[in-house]
């Protein structure tokens, strides 16, 4: 595409995002008219409708979240990866899935670990885990910590198993495959 | 509900648009269509309220680009797809007229589009460009800068931002709505 037409196209899509959002029928009538006859701008109209669908797809989830959280405390809503693991989704994990007769302060400790954002450091045995832990947030029983390991292990192995399907729906569209 | 026309179960093999209009292929972009104007018609509604209204939709133009089929002219240059659309922005209209009544909408602003594309036209002078482009918040300015002067595509920038490539392609379509807007205030303001 030359400037001229990437500058034509780019401003044909944002007229006709605005007159989606206006429901400008006539505006919206009169892109459509050009777009028939004109596959780069009838390629674009298909892209900012995907991508509205992104939003609202976004959107739905993040009610449909909330409304989970809020009347089902206990239940997992699982989200897409962003960023490392952090000791909150690890406390969140074995919130959910709670290992047996753990005593009351391994409650107490993993309800505070709940509110850190700090990340795990990665590839951590269990021995050199509850060093950098207990440093951190004090003293618990092992089988605590024997379960947060086991909880970091399944955070990372989902996450990068997500990071995997997300990076094999990237596949390149016929156009770029040039 | 639409009445259904009668019409054969699969499309006969020397009918290509026929089989054009029966292909799940443009089905699927039709509803992608929909859905999205549907989404920002009808952003209280839940989201299988207006996937219900989408197919409805959906049904009822392919329909239509069936009855009008003499109207199609692929010689003027029209594709199938770009027709089908047409017809089912029209009965996407005539749905959300039914649906609920307009509120007050902003006006078109036909000449500001024109302006911005005479004010970005890649013979001005950047300097010119790069002053009208400040106008916008870093981000908006970051997404116009790298698909209008560094000439990335919304794939490259997708990369470079974190965000899908149709994520790119909206967010630069934001930015420069923003960018007609904040451009007429300042023209205004003079």
């Amino acid at each position: 595409m030359t400037p001229h037409d990437r500058l034509r196209v780019g401003l044909a899509a944002a007229r006709y995002l605005d007159a989606l959002e206006r429901n400008d029928e006539a505006d919206l009538e009169s892109l459509w008219a050009a777009a028939a006859a004109d596959p780069e701008l009838l390629a674009a109209f298909r892209d900012i409708h995907a991508g509205l669908l992104e939003e609202q797809a976004a959107r739905d989830a993040a009610v449909l979240s909330e409304a989970v959280e809020k009347h089902l405390p206990s239940a997992e809503v699982v989200r897409p990866p962003s960023g490392p693991v952090t000791v909150a989704d690890v406390a969140d994990e074995l919130f959910r899935h709670t290992p047996d007769r753990l005593p009351a302060d391994a409650h107490r400790l993993n309800e505070r670990l709940r509110q850190s954002a700090e990340p795990i450091p990665t590839d951590l045995g269990l021995p050199k885990l509850i060093a950098w832990a207990e440093a951190k947030y004090g003293p618990a029983v092992r089988e605590y910590w024997k379960a947060f390991h086991q909880a970091v292990i399944k955070l990372h192995t989902r996450r990068e198993s997500a990071e995997y399907q997300t990076a094999a729906r990237k596949a390149p569209k016929p156009e770029d495959r040039k | 509900m639409t009445p259904a026309v009668p019409q054969p179960a699969t499309a006969p093999p020397d009918d290509p648009e026929r089989a054009a209009l029966d292909a799940p292929e443009l089905r699927g972009e039709l509803t992608a269509h929909a859905l999205a104007r549907l989404g920002i018609w009808l952003s209280d509604q839940p989201a299988a309220t207006r996937a219900d209204a989408a197919q409805e939709i959906v049904q009822e133009t392919l329909q239509r680009a069936w009855r009008r089929r003499d109207t199609f002219d692929p010689a003027a240059g029209t594709s199938l797809a770009g027709w089908t659309h047409g017809i089912l922005n029209h009965v996407l209209s005539e749905h959300c007229r039914a649906l609920r009544k307009q509120p007050a909408q902003p006006p078109a602003d036909p000449a500001g589009w024109e302006d911005l594309a005479a004010r970005m036209d890649p013979a001005e002078d950047p300097a010119e460009v790069n002053d009208l482009l400040d106008l916008l918040p870093a981000d908006r300015r970051q997404i116009v800068t790298l698909y209008y002067l560094n000439e990335l595509s919304h794939r490259e920038i997708g990369e470079r931002l974190g965000i899908s490539e149709v994520c790119s392609r909206v967010r630069l379509a934001r930015a420069l709505n923003e960018l007609r807007r904040l451009a007429a205030g300042k023209e205004g303001g003079r």
